[in-house]
Protein backbone atom coordinates (compact mmCIF):
# COMPACT_ATOMS: atom_id res chain seq x y z
CA UNK A 1 0.00 0.00 0.00
CA UNK A 2 1.06 3.54 -0.74
CA UNK A 3 1.51 5.64 2.41
CA UNK A 4 -2.01 6.87 3.25
CA UNK A 5 -0.80 10.41 3.73
CA UNK A 6 0.24 10.67 0.08
CA UNK A 7 -3.06 9.19 -1.09
CA UNK A 8 -4.90 11.87 0.88
CA UNK A 9 -2.93 14.65 -0.79
CA UNK A 10 -2.43 13.16 -4.26
CA UNK A 11 -3.81 16.24 -6.02
CA UNK A 12 -1.29 18.46 -4.22
CA UNK A 13 1.45 15.93 -5.07
CA UNK A 14 0.46 16.11 -8.74
CA UNK A 15 0.43 19.91 -8.74
CA UNK A 16 3.83 20.04 -7.05
CA UNK A 17 5.36 17.66 -9.60
CA UNK A 18 3.99 19.53 -12.61
CA UNK A 19 5.28 22.80 -11.16
CA UNK A 20 8.75 21.61 -10.09
CA UNK A 21 9.35 18.79 -12.66
CA UNK A 22 10.99 16.80 -9.85
CA UNK A 23 9.48 15.25 -6.75
CA UNK A 24 10.69 13.01 -3.93
CA UNK A 25 8.28 11.26 -1.55
CA UNK A 26 9.97 9.65 1.45
CA UNK A 27 8.41 6.67 3.27
CA UNK A 28 6.41 6.13 0.09
CA UNK A 29 5.18 2.61 0.85
CA UNK A 30 3.80 1.10 4.03
CA UNK A 31 6.31 -1.18 5.76
CA UNK A 32 4.24 -4.25 4.80
CA UNK A 33 4.22 -3.32 1.10
CA UNK A 34 7.94 -2.51 1.17
CA UNK A 35 8.74 -5.93 2.67
CA UNK A 36 6.57 -7.65 0.03
CA UNK A 37 8.28 -5.79 -2.83
CA UNK A 38 11.76 -6.51 -1.48
CA UNK A 39 10.78 -10.21 -1.27
CA UNK A 40 9.68 -10.16 -4.93
CA UNK A 41 12.88 -8.33 -5.97
CA UNK A 42 15.09 -10.80 -4.12
CA UNK A 43 13.33 -13.70 -5.84
CA UNK A 44 13.59 -12.04 -9.27
CA UNK A 45 17.37 -12.49 -9.56
CA UNK A 46 18.38 -9.66 -11.94
CA UNK A 47 20.78 -10.66 -14.73
CA UNK A 48 24.00 -8.84 -15.57
CA UNK A 49 23.73 -6.54 -18.59
CA UNK A 50 27.01 -5.08 -19.87
CA UNK A 51 27.68 -2.85 -22.83
CA UNK A 52 31.12 -1.48 -22.03
CA UNK A 53 30.63 2.02 -23.47
CA UNK A 54 27.24 2.64 -21.89
CA UNK A 55 26.49 0.51 -18.85
CA UNK A 56 27.18 -2.38 -16.54
CA UNK A 57 24.56 -3.49 -14.00
CA UNK A 58 21.98 -6.20 -13.32
CA UNK A 59 18.37 -5.88 -14.32
CA UNK A 60 15.07 -7.75 -14.72
CA UNK A 61 11.42 -6.95 -15.30
CA UNK A 62 9.04 -6.92 -12.36
CA UNK A 63 5.26 -6.67 -11.91
CA UNK A 64 4.09 -3.81 -9.75
CA UNK A 65 0.95 -3.88 -7.56
CA UNK A 66 -1.94 -2.05 -9.32
CA UNK A 67 -2.38 0.33 -6.42
CA UNK A 68 1.09 1.79 -6.94
CA UNK A 69 0.55 2.23 -10.67
CA UNK A 70 -2.85 3.76 -9.86
CA UNK A 71 -1.30 6.34 -7.56
CA UNK A 72 1.30 7.26 -10.18
CA UNK A 73 -1.41 7.58 -12.84
CA UNK A 74 -3.23 10.09 -10.65
CA UNK A 75 -0.06 12.11 -10.18
CA UNK A 76 1.31 11.98 -13.74
CA UNK A 77 -1.88 11.40 -15.72
CA UNK A 78 -0.40 8.17 -17.12
CA UNK A 79 0.48 4.84 -15.55
CA UNK A 80 3.78 3.10 -16.22
CA UNK A 81 3.52 -0.29 -17.92
CA UNK A 82 7.02 -1.72 -17.61
CA UNK A 83 8.94 -1.76 -14.37
CA UNK A 84 12.47 -3.02 -13.98
CA UNK A 85 14.73 -3.81 -11.06
CA UNK A 86 18.15 -2.18 -11.46
CA UNK A 87 20.89 -3.46 -9.20
CA UNK A 88 24.40 -1.94 -8.97
CA UNK A 89 27.40 -3.47 -7.25
CA UNK A 90 31.13 -2.71 -7.35
CA UNK A 91 32.30 -1.63 -10.85
CA UNK A 92 28.75 -1.03 -12.13
CA UNK A 93 27.73 2.23 -13.83
CA UNK A 94 25.75 3.86 -16.57
CA UNK A 95 26.95 6.81 -18.66
CA UNK A 96 25.27 9.42 -20.79
CA UNK A 97 25.84 8.21 -24.34
CA UNK A 98 24.46 9.73 -27.53
CA UNK A 99 23.84 6.25 -28.91
CA UNK A 100 21.76 5.08 -25.95
CA UNK A 101 19.56 7.93 -24.79
CA UNK A 102 16.05 7.43 -23.46
CA UNK A 103 13.27 9.37 -25.16
CA UNK A 104 12.15 12.46 -23.22
CA UNK A 105 9.59 11.57 -20.55
CA UNK A 106 9.35 11.05 -16.82
CA UNK A 107 11.50 8.66 -14.78
CA UNK A 108 9.76 6.96 -11.87
CA UNK A 109 12.14 5.49 -9.32
CA UNK A 110 11.32 3.60 -6.14
CA UNK A 111 14.48 3.28 -4.10
CA UNK A 112 15.04 0.06 -2.16
CA UNK A 113 18.61 0.69 -1.00
CA UNK A 114 18.71 0.34 2.77
CA UNK A 115 22.46 0.33 3.52
CA UNK A 116 24.45 2.80 1.49
CA UNK A 117 27.01 5.57 1.79
CA UNK A 118 27.02 8.19 -0.98
CA UNK A 119 30.86 8.03 -0.99
CA UNK A 120 30.49 4.62 -2.60
CA UNK A 121 28.97 6.22 -5.76
CA UNK A 122 25.69 4.81 -7.11
CA UNK A 123 23.70 8.06 -6.98
CA UNK A 124 21.37 8.66 -9.92
CA UNK A 125 22.44 11.95 -11.51
CA UNK A 126 20.55 14.07 -14.04
CA UNK A 127 22.59 16.52 -16.12
CA UNK A 128 21.45 19.11 -18.64
CA UNK A 129 24.75 20.01 -20.28
CA UNK A 130 24.91 23.44 -18.63
CA UNK A 131 26.85 22.26 -15.59
CA UNK A 132 23.67 22.04 -13.48
CA UNK A 133 22.73 18.65 -12.13
CA UNK A 134 20.21 16.91 -9.88
CA UNK A 135 21.55 14.11 -7.73
CA UNK A 136 19.22 11.44 -6.34
CA UNK A 137 21.02 9.95 -3.36
CA UNK A 138 20.20 6.39 -2.30
CA UNK A 139 17.55 6.14 0.42
CA UNK A 140 15.20 3.24 0.91
CA UNK A 141 11.44 3.54 0.38
CA UNK A 142 11.64 6.81 -1.54
CA UNK A 143 9.64 7.57 -4.69
CA UNK A 144 11.32 9.91 -7.15
CA UNK A 145 9.57 11.43 -10.13
CA UNK A 146 11.77 13.40 -12.49
CA UNK A 147 10.92 14.87 -15.85
CA UNK A 148 13.49 14.51 -18.62
CA UNK A 149 13.37 16.83 -21.61
CA UNK A 150 15.69 16.58 -24.63
CA UNK A 151 18.56 18.18 -22.70
CA UNK A 152 18.23 16.33 -19.41
CA UNK A 153 19.98 12.98 -19.26
CA UNK A 154 20.48 10.37 -16.58
CA UNK A 155 23.48 8.39 -15.40
CA UNK A 156 24.23 6.23 -12.39
CA UNK A 157 27.60 6.96 -10.78
CA UNK A 158 30.26 4.26 -10.91
CA UNK A 159 30.11 2.13 -7.73
CA UNK A 160 33.55 1.97 -6.14
CA UNK A 161 35.28 -0.72 -4.09
CA UNK A 162 34.18 0.82 -0.80
CA UNK A 163 30.68 -0.55 -1.46
CA UNK A 164 32.19 -4.03 -0.95
CA UNK A 165 29.34 -6.54 -1.39
CA UNK A 166 26.53 -4.01 -0.87
CA UNK A 167 24.05 -3.49 -3.70
CA UNK A 168 22.35 -0.30 -4.73
CA UNK A 169 18.87 -1.41 -5.82
CA UNK A 170 15.91 0.51 -7.18
CA UNK A 171 12.83 0.00 -9.31
CA UNK A 172 12.50 2.15 -12.40
CA UNK A 173 9.80 2.83 -14.95
CA UNK A 174 9.46 5.48 -17.63
CA UNK A 175 6.37 7.18 -19.07
CA UNK B 1 66.18 22.90 -31.09
CA UNK B 2 65.83 20.33 -28.27
CA UNK B 3 68.49 17.68 -27.99
CA UNK B 4 66.86 14.29 -27.39
CA UNK B 5 69.86 13.06 -25.42
CA UNK B 6 69.27 15.73 -22.78
CA UNK B 7 66.01 14.07 -21.73
CA UNK B 8 65.72 10.54 -23.11
CA UNK B 9 67.55 7.38 -22.11
CA UNK B 10 69.99 7.08 -25.03
CA UNK B 11 69.21 3.35 -25.34
CA UNK B 12 66.02 4.42 -27.15
CA UNK B 13 67.81 6.61 -29.67
CA UNK B 14 69.89 3.95 -31.41
CA UNK B 15 68.81 3.28 -34.99
CA UNK B 16 68.31 -0.46 -34.49
CA UNK B 17 66.36 0.09 -31.30
CA UNK B 18 64.02 2.53 -33.01
CA UNK B 19 63.41 0.04 -35.83
CA UNK B 20 62.61 -2.63 -33.24
CA UNK B 21 60.21 -0.28 -31.42
CA UNK B 22 58.49 0.60 -34.68
CA UNK B 23 57.82 -3.09 -35.31
CA UNK B 24 56.56 -3.69 -31.78
CA UNK B 25 54.23 -0.69 -31.97
CA UNK B 26 52.76 -1.77 -35.30
CA UNK B 27 52.30 -5.40 -34.22
CA UNK B 28 50.85 -4.71 -30.76
CA UNK B 29 47.44 -6.16 -29.90
CA UNK B 30 44.64 -5.21 -29.51
CA UNK B 31 45.89 -2.02 -31.20
CA UNK B 32 49.15 -0.13 -31.72
CA UNK B 33 50.59 0.47 -28.28
CA UNK B 34 54.02 0.65 -26.71
CA UNK B 35 55.55 1.27 -23.32
CA UNK B 36 59.17 2.29 -22.81
CA UNK B 37 60.60 1.66 -19.35
CA UNK B 38 63.19 4.02 -17.82
CA UNK B 39 62.36 6.47 -20.57
CA UNK B 40 63.87 9.68 -19.23
CA UNK B 41 67.18 10.13 -17.49
CA UNK B 42 66.32 9.34 -13.88
CA UNK B 43 67.27 12.80 -12.60
CA UNK B 44 64.89 14.37 -15.15
CA UNK B 45 62.03 12.09 -14.06
CA UNK B 46 62.71 12.90 -10.40
CA UNK B 47 62.79 16.62 -11.21
CA UNK B 48 59.43 16.44 -13.01
CA UNK B 49 57.88 14.53 -10.11
CA UNK B 50 59.08 17.21 -7.70
CA UNK B 51 57.54 19.88 -9.96
CA UNK B 52 54.24 17.97 -10.07
CA UNK B 53 54.12 17.85 -6.28
CA UNK B 54 53.95 21.66 -6.34
CA UNK B 55 51.25 21.89 -9.02
CA UNK B 56 47.58 22.61 -8.36
CA UNK B 57 45.33 19.60 -9.08
CA UNK B 58 41.62 20.18 -9.54
CA UNK B 59 39.00 17.50 -8.82
CA UNK B 60 37.08 16.43 -11.92
CA UNK B 61 34.01 14.23 -11.89
CA UNK B 62 31.50 13.15 -14.53
CA UNK B 63 29.65 10.00 -15.60
CA UNK B 64 32.91 8.83 -17.22
CA UNK B 65 35.60 9.69 -14.67
CA UNK B 66 36.62 10.81 -11.21
CA UNK B 67 40.19 12.10 -10.89
CA UNK B 68 42.32 15.20 -10.30
CA UNK B 69 43.99 17.15 -13.10
CA UNK B 70 46.27 20.13 -13.60
CA UNK B 71 45.71 22.62 -16.37
CA UNK B 72 47.83 22.24 -19.51
CA UNK B 73 51.43 23.07 -18.64
CA UNK B 74 51.44 25.90 -21.16
CA UNK B 75 49.76 27.92 -18.39
CA UNK B 76 51.97 26.55 -15.58
CA UNK B 77 54.28 28.87 -13.70
CA UNK B 78 56.81 26.04 -13.35
CA UNK B 79 59.66 26.51 -15.82
CA UNK B 80 60.73 22.85 -15.84
CA UNK B 81 57.23 21.60 -16.66
CA UNK B 82 56.97 24.18 -19.44
CA UNK B 83 60.40 23.14 -20.68
CA UNK B 84 59.33 19.46 -20.75
CA UNK B 85 56.19 20.38 -22.64
CA UNK B 86 58.30 22.29 -25.17
CA UNK B 87 60.57 19.27 -25.47
CA UNK B 88 57.60 16.98 -26.28
CA UNK B 89 56.42 19.44 -28.94
CA UNK B 90 59.92 19.95 -30.40
CA UNK B 91 60.60 18.93 -33.98
CA UNK B 92 63.24 16.42 -32.81
CA UNK B 93 60.92 14.62 -30.43
CA UNK B 94 58.02 14.74 -32.90
CA UNK B 95 60.35 13.17 -35.49
CA UNK B 96 61.26 10.44 -32.95
CA UNK B 97 57.54 9.73 -32.34
CA UNK B 98 56.81 9.77 -36.08
CA UNK B 99 59.58 7.26 -36.69
CA UNK B 100 58.18 4.80 -34.13
CA UNK B 101 54.45 5.25 -34.75
CA UNK B 102 54.52 5.80 -38.51
CA UNK B 103 52.06 8.67 -37.98
CA UNK B 104 52.50 12.14 -39.42
CA UNK B 105 52.46 14.48 -36.43
CA UNK B 106 52.29 18.24 -36.08
CA UNK B 107 55.48 19.75 -34.76
CA UNK B 108 55.00 22.40 -32.06
CA UNK B 109 51.59 21.02 -31.01
CA UNK B 110 50.98 18.86 -27.96
CA UNK B 111 48.40 18.62 -25.18
CA UNK B 112 50.27 18.16 -21.93
CA UNK B 113 49.02 18.13 -18.34
CA UNK B 114 49.06 15.88 -15.31
CA UNK B 115 46.50 13.48 -13.86
CA UNK B 116 46.31 12.19 -10.33
CA UNK B 117 44.21 9.17 -9.36
CA UNK B 118 43.68 8.32 -5.70
CA UNK B 119 41.51 5.72 -3.96
CA UNK B 120 38.09 5.30 -5.74
CA UNK B 121 39.21 7.37 -8.79
CA UNK B 122 38.64 5.81 -12.23
CA UNK B 123 38.23 6.45 -15.95
CA UNK B 124 35.60 4.35 -17.72
CA UNK B 125 36.03 2.87 -21.24
CA UNK B 126 36.26 5.34 -24.12
CA UNK B 127 38.26 5.71 -27.36
CA UNK B 128 39.95 9.15 -26.90
CA UNK B 129 38.83 10.22 -30.37
CA UNK B 130 38.58 13.96 -30.71
CA UNK B 131 39.47 16.08 -33.71
CA UNK B 132 43.21 16.22 -34.30
CA UNK B 133 44.32 13.66 -31.71
CA UNK B 134 46.66 11.12 -33.27
CA UNK B 135 48.79 9.58 -30.51
CA UNK B 136 47.81 9.44 -26.82
CA UNK B 137 50.68 9.29 -24.34
CA UNK B 138 51.30 8.85 -20.61
CA UNK B 139 54.49 9.22 -18.63
CA UNK B 140 54.06 7.57 -15.24
CA UNK B 141 55.56 8.75 -11.98
CA UNK B 142 54.18 6.03 -9.67
CA UNK B 143 54.79 2.36 -9.15
CA UNK B 144 51.35 0.83 -8.68
CA UNK B 145 50.84 -2.85 -7.93
CA UNK B 146 47.98 -4.96 -9.27
CA UNK B 147 46.42 -5.07 -5.82
CA UNK B 148 46.26 -1.27 -5.77
CA UNK B 149 44.30 -1.01 -9.05
CA UNK B 150 44.94 1.86 -11.49
CA UNK B 151 45.92 -0.31 -14.47
CA UNK B 152 45.66 1.06 -17.98
CA UNK B 153 43.43 -1.52 -19.66
CA UNK B 154 43.10 -1.91 -23.42
CA UNK B 155 39.94 -3.43 -24.89
CA UNK B 156 39.74 -5.69 -27.87
CA UNK B 157 36.81 -4.99 -30.18
CA UNK B 158 34.45 -6.76 -32.53
CA UNK B 159 32.86 -4.81 -35.39
CA UNK B 160 33.92 -1.54 -33.76
CA UNK B 161 32.42 -2.39 -30.37
CA UNK B 162 34.66 -3.00 -27.34
CA UNK B 163 34.43 -6.57 -26.12
CA UNK B 164 36.83 -7.40 -23.29
CA UNK B 165 40.07 -6.23 -21.70
CA UNK B 166 42.91 -7.83 -23.65
CA UNK B 167 45.92 -6.05 -22.16
CA UNK B 168 46.46 -4.54 -18.76
CA UNK B 169 49.45 -2.38 -17.75
CA UNK B 170 50.38 -1.35 -14.23
CA UNK B 171 51.94 2.13 -14.07
CA UNK B 172 55.65 2.13 -13.29
CA UNK B 173 57.87 5.11 -12.49
CA UNK B 174 59.45 6.70 -15.56
CA UNK B 175 57.60 4.50 -18.07
CA UNK B 176 56.43 6.25 -21.21
CA UNK B 177 53.39 4.62 -22.83
CA UNK B 178 51.56 5.63 -25.97
CA UNK B 179 48.95 4.33 -28.41
CA UNK B 180 47.44 5.27 -31.72
CA UNK B 181 44.05 6.97 -31.36
CA UNK B 182 41.51 5.30 -33.63
CA UNK B 183 37.84 4.28 -33.68
CA UNK B 184 38.84 1.11 -31.79
CA UNK B 185 41.37 2.48 -29.27
CA UNK B 186 39.03 1.60 -26.38
CA UNK B 187 40.72 1.79 -23.00
CA UNK B 188 40.07 2.60 -19.37
CA UNK B 189 41.91 3.31 -16.14
CA UNK B 190 40.81 0.77 -13.56
CA UNK B 191 39.70 2.15 -10.20
CA UNK B 192 42.47 2.80 -7.69
CA UNK B 193 41.53 0.64 -4.73
CA UNK B 194 44.19 1.49 -2.15
CA UNK B 195 45.47 4.69 -0.52
CA UNK B 196 48.09 5.39 -3.20
CA UNK B 197 48.69 8.15 -5.72
CA UNK B 198 48.81 7.31 -9.41
CA UNK B 199 50.48 10.29 -11.08
CA UNK B 200 51.19 10.80 -14.76
CA UNK B 201 51.93 13.45 -17.31
CA UNK B 202 49.64 12.75 -20.22
CA UNK B 203 48.11 14.18 -23.35
CA UNK B 204 48.03 13.81 -27.10
CA UNK B 205 50.16 14.45 -30.15
CA UNK B 206 48.17 15.82 -33.06
CA UNK B 207 48.10 14.57 -36.62
CA UNK B 208 49.06 16.63 -39.67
Amino acid sequence: MVNEYYIAVEKEVSNAFHKEKTLELKQFLTQGELVDIIRVVNAAKPKKDVSVLTHSFSRCKIRMPPQINGFIKKVLGKAPTDWEVWSFGHKDYTVVNDQALDKPGTDIIIDLTSTWNTEWGGSVVYVDGSGDFTKIVPEDNKLVLIMRDKKRHRFVQYVNHKAEKNKRVFLIARV
Amino acid sequence: MSDLTQWINTEYLAKDKKAELKKSFAKAKPYSFLQLKDFLHTEKAVLLLKCLSEEQFEEKESDLFKLKQTKDFKSSKNKDLKRFREFLASSNFIAFMEEITGSKLKSGVVDCGSSLYESTDFLLPHDDQLEGRSIAYMLYFSDISKKEGGALELYGSKRGVPSKVEKSFQPAFNTFAFFKVSPVSFHQVAEVTEEVQRISINGWFHGK
